[in-house]
């Protein structure tokens, strides 16, 4: 026994010693990023999107959107997230090329560029390195599908395009700070090397730094040189300026040098700012400087700690001077809060003691547990619905992302008001449910978001570049979509509960979520008609019409007209209960029609929102939806036919009688 | 009951305001789905646009069409939701959203009947003082060897889209030499070379004749067609020729020893003013391509008074009845120092704000109809708690 115990503690001690060792000899680049450095490199800006961000968010979707998550394991076992794996891709490539962050969703992508790699399942993730021998062919396939129309692509052929770009995106990393890596011929002509000696030195900065002595030198020499020289001096600049050139084309990735001058809106690549040097600004030649102070001290975390400080202190300065960096710090604590998945975690916490408060209804904590975290959910997604207001000073709804986490934010405060005043626990019971749904549905979104626009907070097309019109049209009819959502789920309540028997006899449980319904929609119907007319009146203020037919607009009025007809129907007594729930529930898929599928329809003003998948997702919706309404009809027709006549309940007592 | 009363009765009832509700739901979603296929002008003529709707897929239907089932509607909802309904403090909402639908109505109604739309577009430094249509055709005749303004003879649209299969009019005019002749229109269409290989159905004309082609799901890209024949009335003479709204220069021919233009365009509308494009700007989010702004500063010329104004996307001009949008530019690939065209939407709609209102007025019957029962709803929710605590 002892033997065997000494025996794994000297196979522990082995592992432990070794662990640090694979780790330095695996990852080159020593040690893991300390805390300082993250935290500085993920709050510098960059500009990108149209906006200028930290670094922090355009890691995060540009990793989501190839890897579709924020963190990945590296071979050596160390856990990366977003900025990490940004400051590998930037400063040891090697190391970035060896990390699985490409998501492969079909195996058949890899066969049709000629790559193999054995023991991997159908949807999985490889490194660039494995994709590398595919590279090629990869590339010649991009640019073909890249010539065909969007809706003639197969599904190989989509994901083609997917992983061409980003295998194109991640290369662009790679080489983002190659000019700090160049190697200028500097020593090639006697004027160059009387100013930058004969010594190379890598980066541009010093080349930059000296230009303006070169040309003094050039100059004070010009007269004196012999033909011959002077087109080996021309030959020599040639070709340095060709180096040059190449080197900040190469480096192309970010906009991170915030332009010196106020009325410059766009951030300059590397190449602008070896330009604005070139012309004698004095703050791009700084911020070169920095960067290429970083590569040179990328093996010293302590003075690649405090050379990144320096150069975060240059950039944000001047990002500052330009009222452009005072909402860096926000967001990059808005994605480190991450409100959506901890109000994602809140919901499922509420749901599995709302579970088992169905399984000890007495137990009054459960209960109390289930409001805490419902309650806390929904705070949470109001926290950051608000957040992404101030960061953009929007209101709450400009894009398809938005419209999830807003009707889910109204959604469950509805339902907790509502739980307020009744107190049946019916409300209570569906707010879990309802906000884990959404949050579920805006993360997988997030991706799709991350794909096609590389951010959730995307500039806006000019014509809904107004806030009044976001304020008041988009988020009246996206309170519509809420309420007809919420009713929705209402009436499949009321119907699946019937056919499953769901507290059976129990009348008023009934009534009451058919009381719930009618309100809902009633609710739903004031958002849908004012957001849908006052949608009219921004075309009509916009565009000369109020209304254009077009395919948004048309959603919008089928939930008005599919709303104003269950309340007619119930009015006119051709709904009561049972076809209440019904209507509710398919007015469930006309709120999804108008919400996601017209955007796909490809057609019209508002087809801004094509988004791949969705089809197929809203297709299960409508089949589920449908199949519900018929069951609970066949339901009904079952449970009429299993009353006896009164006639048959007189024979059945007279037949032990007789 | 007498029949009157029972024409109303079923005028105003659920029952018809259900089957109207549910047509015009069918209708919208049919032609929504209708115009990923044909285009939104079709799926508005069939859908929108008509007295009944003969679809044969994807579901085989005869439908009462969108004039039909929207005037039946408003009849409905007049009869049954402001004269027949029951007037009482519960019903004051229902009637006062009911009046906002009925504005909301007629509101599409003026638009339909007494509209016009089209669009102005001018490069940096044009001038005009008329807009022309998007869809609506005209023939213009003037005489062309006059110097200076000119008096136009007009042929407006419907006197033109039935002259098809074979059907033919005439026009004269005490002031004109001529009687014209106009056949064969043509809504998309192109004058080619007639050869062997294809059937012309226009007359040939110098070796050309108008072949037909199937009408653009954008109908603003049709270009119409059609053929001329005009008869010296003194001499007999006749000359023939083929009109095509694309062409640069009109058609001629001399009659009464003057020379006679004419052409076929898209519908103008004279402007109480005419506009002037001073300078077109389009901004791009920084680092991108995509547009942020669209403005175009124009001036606004009246009575030799010059006014500067700028329209800008969501901020249009608004002056004599008309209203001028910031709708497109071009040309797209312009350098840095090419001249730019700005095209602005400009329409007279007498029921300009009526949405506005009418959206205004449904919210507030809304509130009335609801507020009340929410109130009620939370009072006896209340009562039925504070109940069971009792008994509790």
């Amino acid at each position: 026994m002892n033997v065997s115990r000494s025996r794994w503690l000297v196979l522990f001690l082995t592992l432990a010693f070794l662990a640090p060792l694979a780790d330095a000899q695996g990852s080159g680049r020593g040690k893991r990023w300390s805390a300082r450095t993250l935290e500085l490199f993920e709050r510098m800006p960059v500009q990108d999107g149209g906006r200028v961000k930290p670094l922090d968010t355009f890691a995060q979707f540009r990793l989501l959107r190839l890897n579709a998550k924020r963190r990945f394991t590296a071979p050596d076992g160390e856990k990366l997230g977003p900025t990490p794996w940004l400051l590998d891709c930037f400063f040891f490539p090697e190391l970035a090329r060896s990390y699985r962050t490409f998501l492969v969703r079909d195996s058949a992508v890899l066969e049709a560029i000629g790559v193999r790699v054995e023991g991997r399942k159908k949807s999985d993730r490889y490194s660039y390195d494995e994709l590398a021998p595919g590279r090629e062919k990869l590339f010649a396939e991009g640019g073909r599908i890249h010539a065909m129309e969007e809706k003639l692509r197969n599904g190989t052929e989509t994901q083609l395009y997917a992983l061409a770009l980003n295998v194109r995106d991640f290369e662009d990393l790679t080489h983002a700070l190659d000019f700090t890596r160049a190697e200028l011929p500097t020593g090639a002509s006697e004027g160059l090397r009387s100013v930058f000696g004969t010594e190379a030195k890598p980066g541009v900065a010093h080349f930059l730094g000296l230009l303006p002595k070169l040309m003094a030198e050039l100059e004070a020499r010009g007269e004196a040189m012999s033909a011959a020289e002077r087109e080996a001096e021309r030959v020599a600049l040639v070709a340095l300026n060709d180096e040059l050139d190449a080197a900040g084309r190469r480096s192309s990735a970010l906009a991170v040098f915030p332009p010196a001058k106020l009325e410059v809106e766009e951030w300059r690549f590397a190449l602008g700012a070896f330009e604005d040097a070139y012309a004698g600004a004095p703050e791009p030649l700084q911020l070169l400087t920095g960067w290429e102070a970083l590569e040179r001290a990328k093996d010293d975390p302590a003075a690649f700690e405090a050379e990144l400080a320096k150069l975060h202190g240059a950039v944000s300065g001047i990002a500052e001077r330009r009222g452009e960096y005072a909402k860096i710090p926000l967001e990059v604590g808005f994605y480190r809060w991450d409100f959506f998945t901890r109000a994602l975690v809140s919901f499922l916490a509420a749901f599995v003691l709302l579970c088992a408060s169905w399984l000890a209804p007495r137990t009054r904590w459960l209960v109390k547990g289930v409001w805490a975290l419902s309650v806390l959910g929904t705070l949470l997604v109001v926290a950051g619905v608000t957040v992404r207001c101030i960061l953009r000073d929007r209101p709450p709804v400009s894009t398809l992302y938005e419209t999830i986490l807003f009707i889910t934010g109204c959604c469950a405060i509805v339902l907790l008001v509502t739980e307020g005043i009744q107190r049946q626990r019916i409300a209570l019971a569906l707010t879990p449910v309802l906000g884990a749904a959404g949050m579920f549905l805006a993360m997988k979104y997030e991706l799709k978001e991350a794909a096609l626009a590389g951010d959730t907070m995307p500039s806006l097309v000019a014509v809904l570049d107004t806030n009044f019109w976001l304020a008041t049209h988009v988020t009246t009819v996206t309170l519509g979509y809420a309420a007809g959502l919420l009713a929705a789920v209402l009436g499949n309540l009321w119907l699946i509960g019937k056919m499953t028997g769901l507290k059976k006899g129990d009348k008023e449980f009934y009534r009451t979520v058919s009381r719930m319904t009618y309100g809902v929609v009633c609710f739903g119907l004031l958002f849908s008609v004012v957001g849908t007319i006052l949608g009219g009146v921004w075309a009509n203020y916009s565009w000369g019409r109020f209304w254009g037919w077009d395919p948004k607009e048309n959603g919008a009025l089928l939930i008005c007209i599919a709303e104003l007809l269950i309340l007619h129907a119930r009015m006119g007594g051709y709904a009561r209960e049972h076809g209440l729930a019904a209507l509710a529930s398919l007015n469930g898929l006309v709120v999804a029609f108008s919400w996601w599928h017209v955007n796909n329809l490809g057609v019209g003003l508002h087809a801004y929102g094509k988004t791949e998948g969705v089809l197929r997702a809203l297709y299960t919706y409508y089949g589920i939806g449908i199949l519900i309404v018929l069951g609970s009809f066949l339901w009904r027709l079952g449970a009429r036919q299993a009353v006896p006549a009164p006639g048959e309940r007189l024979s059945a007592r007279q037949t032990p009688a007789s | 009951m007498t029949l009157v009363r029972r024409l109303l009765n079923g005028l105003g009832s659920f029952g018809l305001a259900c089957l109207l509700l549910l047509d015009l739901f069918l209708l919208t979603w049919f032609g929504t789905l209708y115009q990923v296929e044909h285009g939104l002008h079709e799926a508005q003529k069939l859908y929108f646009e008509s007295w009944f709707v003969v679809q044969s897929s994807p579901v085989p239907l005869v439908l009462p069409g969108g004039l039909l089932c929207m005037g039946l509607l408003a009849l409905n909802l007049f009869v049954g939701g402001m004269v027949r309904i029951q007037k009482s403090k519960r019903t004051v909402g229902v009637m006062v959203v009911h009046l906002g639908i009925a504005l909301m109505l007629a509101s599409g109604f003026v638009k339909l009947n007494h509209s016009d739309d089209g669009h102005l577009t001018l490069y940096e430094g044009e001038a005009s003082n008329e807009f022309q249509s998007y869809f609506l055709w005209e023939v213009a005749l003037w005489d062309a060897s006059q110097k200076g303004p000119v008096e136009e003879h007009l042929i407006p649209h419907e006197q033109l889209i039935d002259l098809t299969e074979g059907k033919r009019r005439s026009f004269t005019s005490s002031t004109l030499p001529f009687e014209l002749e106009l056949a064969g229109f043509l809504r998309n269409c192109q004058p080619m070379p007639k050869g062997p290989m294809w059937e012309a159905e226009s007359p040939v004309v110098a070796g050309y004749a108008l072949e037909q082609g199937s009408e653009d799901k954008e109908a603003e890209r049709n270009l119409a067609g059609l053929t001329l024949r005009a008869r010296d009335r003194a001499t007999g003479a006749l000359h023939e020729d083929l009109l095509w709204s694309v062409e640069r220069h009109p058609a001629t021919f001399e009659s009464g020893g003057k020379t006679w233009a004419v052409s076929l365009r898209h519908t103008r509308y004279p402007m109480p003013f005419t506009i002037r494009l001073e300078d077109f700007r389009k901004e791009d989010h920084p680092g991108m391509s995509m547009a942020r702004s669209f403005e175009s500063d124009v001036f606004k010329i009246e009575d030799g008074r010059e006014q500067k104004v700028r329209i800008q996307m969501n901020e249009p001009l608004r002056d004599g009845g008309l209203v001028l949008f910031q709708s497109s530019w071009g040309p797209s690939n312009a350098g840095p120092k090419d001249a730019l065209f700005s095209t602005f939407s400009v329409v007279r709609n007498p029921s300009d704000h009526w949405p506005l209102y009418s959206c205004i007025v449904i919210g507030i019957g809304l509130l009335l109809a609801f507020v009340p029962k929410l109130l009620k709803f939370v009072r006896a929710q209340d009562s039925a708690r504070a109940k069971l605590e009792t008994s509790a």
